[in-house]
C-alpha cells in the first residue's frame, strides 16, 4: 500500500544548525505544517518532542540535520524523499514518502476506498483538524449566510418547526 | 444551561449528513452524530456564543461540513 511511512532505518540525528523555511525551500522541499503530516507519522512527531522551538513561523516543526544537503542526497538516492520531520536537536527524524506527502492527489478514490474503516477515521480527522483552523478564519459565504437568513426567516414567520435539541439528537439516523 | 433548540431545516441537514456518511462507511454515519452531538452540547456549556448566526463565525460544524 502507498503511504506515507516512517523510516525507521533512516532515523537521523539533528546535529547543529537550524534551516529555516527558505533554505529548504531552494532545496526544493516543501514544509508542511504538523497538520499536514499523516495522522499515523503524527503520533510519531510528537512522541519525538516538540515542534514549534525552531521555526521562524512557530509553527512548523523545521528541519535541521546533519549537512542538510548530505541527508537530502542520501534521502533523494533513496527516492524517499522529500518531507523530512526533525523535530530538535537530538531528536530523530520522522520520514514520509513524498509521492503520498500531497494526499488528496497522489492517494485516489479507490485507494481511499480500500483503506480499513479505522485508517479513514484518522485520513478524516487529519483532514478536520486542518480545516478546523480554516474554519476558524473563513468567513460566511454568501450563499451560506442567504440560506442562515432564510431558515432564520422561516422560525421567526412559524413555518418551521423548532425542536428542543435534547429531545432530538438521539433519534436522528434512527428509524 | 441554556436549551437548544434546532430547526427542522437543521435536522433535515444532520440527518442527509448522517444518512451520506453511513453510505460511505458502516459507522461512520454514528460517528457523524456523535460529533455533532459533542459539537452542539459544547454550545450549552459555552453559553451557546455560535448558535445565532454571525458573519464573523462559521456556522458548519467544526469537524464535518
Amino acid at each position: 500500500m502507498r503511504r506515507y511511512q516512517t523510516l525507521a532505518t533512516d532515523v537521523l540525528v539533528p546535529q547543529a544548525g537550524v534551516f529555516g523555511n527558505e533554505a529548504l525551500h531552494e532545496l526544493g522541499l516543501h514544509v508542511p505544517t504538523l497538520r499536514h503530516v499523516p495522522s499515523k507519522v503524527q503520533p510519531l512527531v510528537k512522541q519525538v518532542g516538540g515542534s514549534n522551538t525552531h521555526a521562524r513561523s512557530h509553527r512548523y516543526p523545521i528541519l535541521c540535520a546533519f549537512p542538510l544537503r548530505q541527508a537530502v542526497a542520501r534521502l533523494r538516492q533513496t527516492r524517499c524523499v522529500s518531507h523530512l520531520f526533525f523535530i530538535n536537536p537530538g531528536d530523530p527524524v520522522v520520514l514520509a514518502n513524498s509521492a503520498d506527502m500531497n494526499y488528496n492527489s497522489s492517494m485516489n478514490i479507490s485507494e481511499l476506498r480500500s483503506l480499513p474503516p479505522h485508517e479513514k477515521l484518522r485520513i478524516m480527522e487529519a483532514i478536520w483538524e486542518d480545516f478546523d483552523e480554516h474554519l476558524k478564519t473563513a468567513e460566511v459565504t454568501p450563499v451560506v449566510q442567504r440560506l442562515l437568513d432564510e431558515r432564520m426567516e422561516r422560525i421567526r414567520n412559524k413555518t418551521v418547526e423548532v425542536h428542543d435539541w435534547d429531545k432530538v439528537k438521539l433519534s436522528i439516523g434512527r428509524p | 444551561m441554556i436549551q437548544v433548540r434546532i430547526s427542522d431545516d437543521a435536522l433535515n441537514d444532520l440527518i442527509l449528513g448522517f444518512r451520506f456518511y453511513e453510505a460511505q462507511e458502516t459507522g461512520l454515519g454514528e460517528y457523524f452524530l456523535s460529533q455533532l452531538r459533542a459539537d452542539i452540547d459544547g454550545l450549552k456549556i459555552s453559553e451557546c456564543q455560535k448558535v445565532r448566526p454571525d458573519p464573523n463565525t462559521n456556522p458548519l460544524d467544526r469537524s464535518f461540513q
